[in-house]
């Protein structure tokens, strides 16, 4: 069984050199939070505040920044699960081949058919990715995550541009998987209703330099996370008592 | 309008049909008619001469081809990552893409004698620096973040290379090689008819002494086809293959 993974993060500041050889710009300043082992968090931030480098920087894909980021009960750094916000799939390889090709052969990982058909993805399995639709694409990228059976799953606006009806099927999907196997996830969005059908707790965070501005537990219980009234509600309520990220809202 | 498929085989019974007409009007031995040149193609084949000297020239051409691919190849990928390895040997490489392939050769003859070794290294030497620069330019082209996604999904490093970057890597490869053939065809046979006492290049040199045009066509186009074949038999089977993903 993998251990669950809990993140502690501290970053006191994450710049960019420009290209063009001017001034560093400033990403993120004095950002804060840990994640609890098998908690569902959601960053929310308005769009180009930072939140993909904050996933890069977790990922341990971007290591210039000033401060730590540590996985606790773990020595090595944790099997990562990473949906990027494009599929990313190898064109040269079918949609077995490239879920096949991220399983660790000294892992336990998940039954790669069964997930496929879970995922709708059973009559696909051997078609190349380039003759996938964007929705579809999206799909697997995110059956290859869950395929491995990360210890802290990292998800960058996965359902983007996916229609009404599959994004509530993934919704689920990605809900079931969760509670099945208990492992961290943490998940950007700007999408604030899909944040709290989600989250155990929303992350909000400000525009550049990044930073938190406000982080809220969401209480609705699982059970009543599919009817849109109660979301609504809760949503309403953020922005009264929460004067602080009404623009975000 | 004839049908598309049979456009080349009615271009080239053109230029065999120009030919004859141009021969018979001009009437010399400078330029034979086709079936003359046919005619001691055949009788080359016979006798053995032709095989022989073809089987040589294509062992060296094969061996310095396999040298020069793999060498080019590890050299400009090592450049194409490591940019300031790449800023150092920079000036090398356009000086050795510069220096003319006789040069080479010469000098490879002067330094190592007139031996084997000594003409393979010739051809690798001026092969390389291409094979180097096409394959440096698909490293630097290299997804970023196909690479970022090997590096989480922590693949080990020769899978990162086989499965993320070779694929990648492919359509330089293959630049690399098309171009390669072309020019290695070329420099051997001066190699050869410099310095070696047999192959295609040694015999061509010997029909130039003896003014035997009728020998060097026939030379030459045992020489296309054999270019011809490797393309149809080697080459593009191996292209389908590796372009099978494409829409």
């Amino acid at each position: 069984m993998a251990s669950v993974t809990a993140v502690n993060i501290h970053i006191r500041s994450k710049s960019f050199h420009r290209t063009d050889g001017g001034q560093k710009q400033l990403v993120i300043r004095q950002l804060e939070f840990s994640v609890r082992s098998g908690e569902f968090l959601c960053l929310v931030g308005p769009s180009g505040c930072g939140k993909t480098t904050l996933l890069h920087l977790i990922a341990g894909l971007d290591k210039q920044f000033d401060g730590n980021i540590s996985f606790n009960e773990q020595d090595v750094p944790p099997l990562v699960g990473y949906v990027f916000q494009e599929p990313r799939l190898l064109p040269w390889r079918t949609v077995r081949d490239n879920i096949d090709l991220v399983l660790k052969p000294n892992r336990p990982h998940e039954d790669v058919d069964r997930l496929l058909e879970n995922m709708g993805l059973g009559q696909v399995q051997d078609v190349y990715p380039e003759r996938l639709s964007l929705g579809m694409s999206r799909r697997v990228a995110l059956a290859r995550a869950f395929a491995i059976q990360p210890d802290l799953l990292l998800m960058d606006e996965p359902f983007v541009s996916l229609d009404a009806p599959t994004a509530r099927n993934v919704h689920a999907l990605l809900s079931r998987v969760w509670h099945q196997r208990p492992h961290t996830v943490i998940f950007v969005t700007h999408d604030l209703r899909e944040a709290i059908r989600l989250a155990d707790r929303l992350v909000f965070l400000s525009n550049p330099p990044m930073r938190v501005v406000t982080d809220i537990p969401v209480d609705i219980p699982r059970a009543d996370r599919h009817l849109p009234d109660k979301i609504d509600a809760f949503r309403r309520q953020l922005a009264t008592r929460h004067p602080k990220i009404r623009d975000l809202i | 309008m004839p049908q598309a498929k049979f456009l080349p085989l009615i271009s080239l019974a053109t230029l065999i049909i120009v030919w004859e007409i141009i021969s018979v009007v001009i009437d010399s031995p400078s330029l034979p008619s086709p079936e003359r040149v046919i005619q001691v193609l055949i009788e080359e084949t016979i006798n053995g001469t032709l095989l022989s000297n073809l089987g040589v020239t294509l062992t060296r051409l094969a061996i310095s081809f396999i040298i020069a691919m793999l060498l080019g190849s590890a050299i400009g990928i090592l450049l194409g990552r490591r940019n300031r390895l790449n800023q150092f040997f920079d000036g090398w490489i356009i000086i050795l893409l510069n220096i003319p392939a006789l040069v080479t050769i010469i000098l490879s003859y002067v330094w190592f004698g007139l031996v084997e070794s000594a003409a393979i290294l010739a051809v690798v030497v001026n092969k390389v620096p291409n094979v180097v620069v096409t394959l440096r330019e698909g490293t630097r082209v290299l997804d970023r973040n196909l690479l970022e996604l090997a590096e989480v999904y922590q693949l080990p490093r020769m899978q990162t290379f086989t499965d993320v970057i070779c694929p990648q890597l492919y359509p330089f490869f293959m630049t690399a090689a098309r171009t390669g053939l072309a020019l290695i065809w070329k420099i051997i046979l001066v190699v050869e008819m410099l310095g070696r006492s047999d192959g295609m290049g040694y015999q061509l040199h010997l029909y130039f002494q003896l003014f035997d045009v009728a020998g060097i066509l026939a030379y030459t186009v045992a020489f296309i086809a054999v270019i011809q074949l490797i393309e149809l038999l080697i080459l593009k089977p191996i292209d389908q293959h590796a372009q099978r993903w494409r829409r």
